[in-house]
């Protein structure tokens, strides 16, 4: 009879214990041998006390990337951050940025109380207000505009802003307000890749398929030390050079780190990319080395108009053009061709030129030919997390100033932000009378710098600045208001950065230290603003927010708060997904009628079309937005999802022909358009670009001092042969000098830069920012720390951006970064 | 000294040691290989110690292949132990070569090697400077008295006087988080998994794979400190700039 | 609140811990000398009684060498061959039917042992998934678990806790009740029926002292403001 109750087995352990109190070969020679170790690394002990550090799960914010942290708190302060390793995006890692996160919260010249200005903008003196005196004022503004019938008047520009901290601005409080006057930042970044995108593929992001692929091709990328999806794509890439031995090959006018790791740099002329890409793609037509099957299927041309087209790109054309020697081009080509499948990298080095839009149309013209278009192992449709989240309907208005001044491009899907400022200069679409600027910097992300300032200083022009903002920028230090924000490190939000394995991943942000002072997250500002206001929205705060937008997704809010991120355990990564043919039941539906021309499906009622009617006689292509009712694409006898389209309405075809492109004017197939100044530069000027480097964002990382410890200098990188000509030595002064100015800046003589260049990085020359950004202390207030003491750089650089005029690509409207023509000599 | 780490300069790695085995290694540096681990009677403190293995030599390797110079891990030792600006007990040293256009630059992460001979031992008058059995070469704070004779004998550079504290300072391994069976913070940071870190004496360790199977440098082995830091791939560093 | 008796669960952590290796020790191989010695302990005499098991009658009496030639060829046939026997390992039960104790599953039981830091002794030659490399698996995680508690650290029992539950969930339970019931209907010396009845009614145990021991100390918020 036997009583096997805890009890008794209690007994039997004790006396297991008792007998066994050493080595487990008691029972036998033990079969495992090692430590066993929890897979998570998260764990960390302070080195002081040996006291376990508490773990609060959240979300990067240094960069776009956005991948998922974890935080170690110690006595409530923020003592380290680290890789979450439950996510399946960064897998447990995250860059030197991400770590000094820290920094960004206990940065010395936070802001920490609403600021009005007093006296004359510019000139530095503030006055500490209250947030009930700071609500009040900006609240009366806004209520005049929309009691005048005008609150599109009231103008709201960002930078980064994502997830649900968007949802909460441009879902929610703009709609409930009536404004749709929205500034974004992507045409500085890579606005002619998206654009390049919709009017190719449909929407964009493309994520290459690094585990899987056997050979890369990168145009102008610094994966290793920036990139979108810096951190997953960089271990990607890693594992696959490191671990598979896949060749990388980096086309860059200068060595970036990513070139020095790569299997080979090929140094090439800025704004040339393009002819390379054209011409492999001729070698691959020439061959027969192309995907007949996929052209003829799911593009829009066939393989005589390609070979037609292409035959004028040769490989020597092309040497002639780039400096890249034909035969490399031809055997990399093949090389590329036999990979089966690769996938090609291309960022602003290739893109943030004239021709940018052509440039990574050519580039993923070459993929689509090859056949390696959303196959595994080559270059994919971005997949991210899809919640669903609380929504405010409103009627809204807008003045035409996105897309800077009348002309400026043809299709500027990502607006033209850099122009902004022009638009409101000029005046003829209105000017705002509140201008509120939310983690962005007008001043010194633009090029065109002097009058970015200029434009902000004039009261005329923008008669009321409010600036939302944790630090006290450059363009901070020209509001009237500040309305001090938190970190990123101290809000609530969802996230949802797409995903390197092809599966959602769900994450949230949370505060995981107090905020100081009296610092508010913005997106609680707006819930008081609303309430204000008299505006009625489904939420009342950020954290209210997130916990809705949970429940409508179904995801457990109290997981998320223990573990930061989620994903489907059943979710398996998708390819072809252009392939999946619908049922009758998709493509035969209310509101669901056939365009004979192009083949696709729609719901009408979707676009702008009145009656169904009207859009059927204008049909799918000319019907203003009709891609939001794109339903499937008939491809043969059957219908499929195709390559669903995104802000203009593309067939669901790849459409390597573009009718869009060949209305405005353009060459309807990817075609090589060189730079026109670089056609007529005169004997010794050079071609001025910009980058990045690992430790650094853009321009809102260089107040972290564990950052800038690292680079705080951004000399010119020019080519020996070069400087030799121009008499000039390592460490000279130099001026540089475009058409918008000058500025004098001293020389890096290195091997490792195009002869025809001069690169200089764009994120350092900060005059503001704070004491380890600049050297200046915030004027909003500073709160010396052992480690202002211990700050032994004097450097802060040159910023580049103010002689790199805010030109506009004529396709997007993407800022041509790197066409810049410069006069180079000795100071 | 401080001020100098982070300048581009002349790395101080010298001669290749090819195809050395662990054993030979374990000779030179003098630690006796572990014998098998007798099965007596065990005892209460053997149960109480069962995590820590007898004879542990902790070592670390780098692959250099690996390594895209992001800094990761510089950061999170600040960040681990809060490192005054200035002062660093991690970093990494940036070299290019080459000429146009085939330029090659170079990453060598740098720490406390954690000798078996220790100069800087030798040299502490108060005894603050220790070696541990599983060879964490570590300095205990309250008994340091700010000589910085060590600072000056340490060959590698890899000791500061903390700007505060006024007491030497340095990597230790991340003692606090391996004695309790975490990675060191570098090792746990670094994206592309080039630190491996580990039990030299375990044959079934990575650490010791990897020093049994590749090519391996140890930074000034003519100065017969015996480093514990082992480097992979350090030939491309070395000669002109040739790349893979 | 109740402070948090964490000598008690080091304490207790570390007795689970040995009734795992034991378990473990007594189906990894032919009972050795050493073991049937230390099984003829009067503590665990009293323990076995207390269960209700014969297995201290079993052990009386006769010369250890005795027992262990008989328990030998009684180990052999249930678990060994030739001819029908009882498959002690995993892949036999889950997804790989066949029987075939080296399988791909059984290999990527293997990686996952490997993920947790751990090797197999060089000279092992048994499968992978062995019913006494899981039972060992779980004493290392119990035995982390109690050390984890002698250093007060919550956060890291708690993850113990939680592999050993998963571990459980994701293994053990799900092919070793079948094994069992096998074991108990198979055996013709008692000792093994015995054992057998003894390890399915510890295992059931374990599984819910262990989620009582995870509900009670995961649902405490991590980390705070």
């Amino acid at each position: 009879m036997t009583k096997l109750t805890r009890r008794n087995f209690i007994k039997l352990s004790a006396a297991s214990a008792a007998v066994v109190t050493g080595a487990k070969d008691i029972f036998g020679k033990p079969v495992l041998s090692g430590v066993l170790k929890l897979k998570e690394a998260g764990k960390d002990y302070s080195p002081v006390t040996g006291k376990e550090r508490k773990i609060i799960p959240s979300a990067c914010w240094q960069c776009v990337a956005r991948d998922a942290i974890i935080c170690y708190v110690e006595d409530g302060k923020l003592v380290k951050i680290e890789g979450n390793p439950e996510a399946i995006r960064n897998k447990g890692k995250i860059c030197a940025k991400g770590q000094a996160g820290i920094n960004q919260v206990y940065d010395p010249d936070r802001i920490l109380y609403p600021m009005k200005r007093v006296g004359k903008r510019g000139e530095g003196n503030w006055k500490r207000i209250s947030w009930d005196e700071a609500l009040d004022e900006l609240t009366a503004r806004m209520k005049k505009l929309r009691d005048d019938g005008h609150p599109e008047k009231f103008m709201f520009h960002y930078g980064r802003m994502k997830g649900s901290d968007d949802k909460i601005i441009k879902s929610n409080f703009l709609p409930a307000f009536g404004t749709k006057t929205i500034g974004n930042h992507t045409s500085i970044c890579e606005g002619a890749k998206w654009t390049a995108q919709e009017l190719t593929w449909g929407k964009h992001y493309d994520v290459n398929d690094m585990p899987n692929t056997n050979m890369i091709l990168n145009f102008g990328s610094n994966i290793l030390e920036a990139h979108t999806s810096h951190i997953q794509i960089a271990q990607r890439t890693i594992e696959a050079i490191n671990g598979r031995g896949v060749k990388l090959v980096t086309f860059d006018v200068r060595l970036s780190n990513t070139a020095a790791k790569s299997t080979e740099w090929i140094p090439i002329k800025p704004g040339t990319d393009g002819a390379v890409a054209l011409a492999m793609a001729n070698v691959v037509m020439e061959e027969g080395l192309y995907d007949e099957d996929f052209i003829n299927t799911w593009t829009n041309v066939t393989v005589v108009q390609l070979k037609d087209h292409l035959i004028r790109y040769t490989p020597e054309w092309a040497e002639g053009i780039s400096g890249v020697p034909a035969s490399k081009i031809r055997s990399l080509a093949i090389e590329y061709a036999n990979a089966k499948p690769g996938t090609i990298v291309s960022y602003r080095g290739a893109v943030a030129h004239y021709n940018g839009v052509d440039t990574e149309r050519a580039i993923k013209t070459l993929d689509a030919i090859l056949g390696y278009i959303d196959v595994k192992g080559g270059t994919c449709h971005a997949v991210g997390a899809k919640w669903k989240y609380p929504k405010t309907k409103g009627k809204q208005k807008k003045l035409k100033i996105d897309n800077g001044l009348k002309g400026d491009a043809a299709y500027p899907t990502h607006h033209i932000n850099h122009r902004v400022f022009k638009a409101i200069k000029d005046g003829k679409n209105g000017r705002p009378d509140i201008y509120m600027f939310y983690c962005y910097e007008p001043v010194y992300a633009n090029g065109e710098v002097q009058e970015n300032i200029d434009i902000m200083k004039d009261e005329k022009l923008l008669p009321y600045i409010v600036s939302i903002n944790p630090f006290y920028t450059e363009s901070s230090a020209l509001a009237d208001l500040i309305l001090p924000d938190v970190t990123y490190l101290e809000r609530w939000s969802w996230d949802d950065m797409v995903s390197y394995e092809h599966i959602p991943e769900f994450y949230i942000r949370q505060p995981v230290v107090k905020p100081p002072g009296e610092v508010r997250q913005f997106q609680d500002v707006v819930c008081d603003l609303a309430k204000r206001l008299g505006l009625k929205m489904d939420f009342d705060s950020a954290e209210d927010f997130v916990r809705k937008s949970c429940k409508k997704t179904k995801i457990d809010f109290k997981h998320m708060q223990e573990h930061g991120v989620w994903h489907d355990p059943k979710a398996k990564p998708k390819y072809g997904s252009y392939a999946k043919v619908l049922s009758q039941k998709d493509y035969i539906a209310d509101g669901v009628i056939f365009d004979e021309k192009t083949g696709v499906y729609w719901n009408w009622t979707k676009s702008k079309a009145k009656a169904k009617e009207e859009a059927a006689a204008t049909g799918y292509t000319d019907t203003k937005n009709a891609y939001k009712g794109y339903v499937g694409q008939r491809i043969g006898d059957k219908v499929c999802a195709g390559f669903k389209p995104d802000k203009i309405n593309k067939s669901g075809k790849f459409e390597i022909y573009s009718g869009f492109l060949k209305k405005k004017g353009f060459n309807p197939l990817p075609s090589y358009v060189p730079v026109p100044e670089h056609q007529k530069m005169k004997e010794g000027e050079m071609i001025l670009t910009t980058y990045k480097v690992g430790v650094q964002i853009h321009s809102r990382s260089q107040n972290c001092k564990w950052l800038t410890e690292i680079y705080h200098d951004n000399p010119a990188l020019i080519n020996p042969v070069t400087a030799k000509k121009k008499g000039i030595k390592d460490g000279d002064k130099i001026k540089v000098k475009s058409i918008v100015g000058e500025i004098i800046t001293n020389a890096r003589v290195t091997e490792g830069v195009h002869p025809e260049v001069i690169a200089i990085s764009h994120h350092l020359g900060h005059w503001e920012y704070g004491e380890f950004a600049s050297g200046k202390k915030a004027s909003s207030g500073h709160r010396c720390e052992p480690d202002c003491h211990n700050k032994w750089w004097t450097e802060k650089g040159v910023h580049p951006n103010w002689i790199i005029p805010n030109a506009p690509d004529p396709v997007a409207g993407q800022l041509r970064f790197m066409d810049t023509v410069v006069s180079v000599d000795k100071a | 000294m401080g001020k100098t780490k982070v300048k581009e300069g002349m790395p101080d790695v010298a001669q290749e040691r090819k195809g050395l085995s662990r054993r030979d290694l374990l000779k030179m540096s003098g630690v006796a290989v572990a014998g098998a681990v007798a099965a007596t009677l065990p005892t209460k403190d053997a149960f109480a110690n069962a995590k820590h293995l007898t004879g542990r030599r902790l070592a670390m390797a780098i692959d250099l292949d690996k390594c895209t110079g992001c800094h990761a891990c510089s950061v999170s030792c600040k960040s681990e132990f809060d490192v005054p600006l200035g002062v660093w007990r991690s970093w990494v040293k940036v070299e290019e070569k080459g000429t146009y256009p085939n330029t090659g630059r170079f990453f060598l992460p740098r720490l406390c090697n954690h000798c078996d001979d220790p100069p800087c031992k030798k040299v502490c008058p108060t005894g603050a400077t220790g070696r541990r059995d599983d060879g964490i070469v570590k300095v205990d704070e309250k008994k340091c008295v700010g000589c910085k004779l060590c600072i000056v004998a340490c060959p590698y550079d890899a000791r500061f006087s903390h700007p505060t504290k006024k007491v030497a300072n340095k990597c230790d391994f991340c003692r606090h988080r391996v004695d309790k069976g975490v990675v060191p913070s570098c090792v746990n940071a670094c994206p592309a998994n080039a630190r491996i870190f580990g039990d030299l004496n375990d044959p079934d360790s990575d650490v010791s794979k990897l020093v049994s199977r590749k090519a391996i440098q140890t930074l000034r082995p003519e100065l017969g400190t015996e480093p514990h830091v082992f480097y992979i791939s350090a030939e491309k560093l070395l000669e002109g700039g040739e790349r893979r | 609140m109740k402070k948090i008796d964490t000598g008690g669960l080091a304490r207790s952590a570390s007795q689970r811990s040995g009734m795992w290796d034991l378990l473990s020790g007594i189906y990894r191989s032919e009972p050795t000398l050493m073991l049937i010695e230390r099984l003829r302990a009067p503590a665990f005499s009293k323990a076995f009684k207390e269960l209700g098991f014969e297995i201290a009658e079993y052990l009386k009496g006769r010369s250890s060498t005795e027992i262990a030639d008989e328990l030998a060829v009684e180990y052999t046939r249930l678990f060994v061959g030739p001819g029908k026997h009882i498959y002690p390992y995993e892949s036999a039960y889950t997804n790989d039917k066949s029987g075939i104790a080296f399988s791909a599953a059984s290999s990527q039981f293997k990686d996952l042992i490997k993920s947790y830091g751990l090797g197999y002794r060089t000279d092992f030659c048994g499968a992978f998934d062995h019913i006494g490399v899981e039972l060992e698996f779980m004493g290392k995680a119990v035995s982390e678990e109690a050390a984890a508690w002698s250093q007060a650290e919550h956060t890291t029992a708690l993850k113990y806790l939680k592999l050993q539950k998963e571990f459980l969930k994701k293994h053990l339970l799900k092919w070793v009740p079948k094994f069992l019931e096998a074991v108990i209907n198979r055996a013709r010396r008692s000792f093994y029926r015995d054992i057998g009845m003894m390890t399915k009614g510890y295992i059931s145990s374990e599984a819910d002292e262990i989620r009582g021991l995870v509900n009670r100390f995961g649902s405490k918020q991590r980390g705070g403001k």
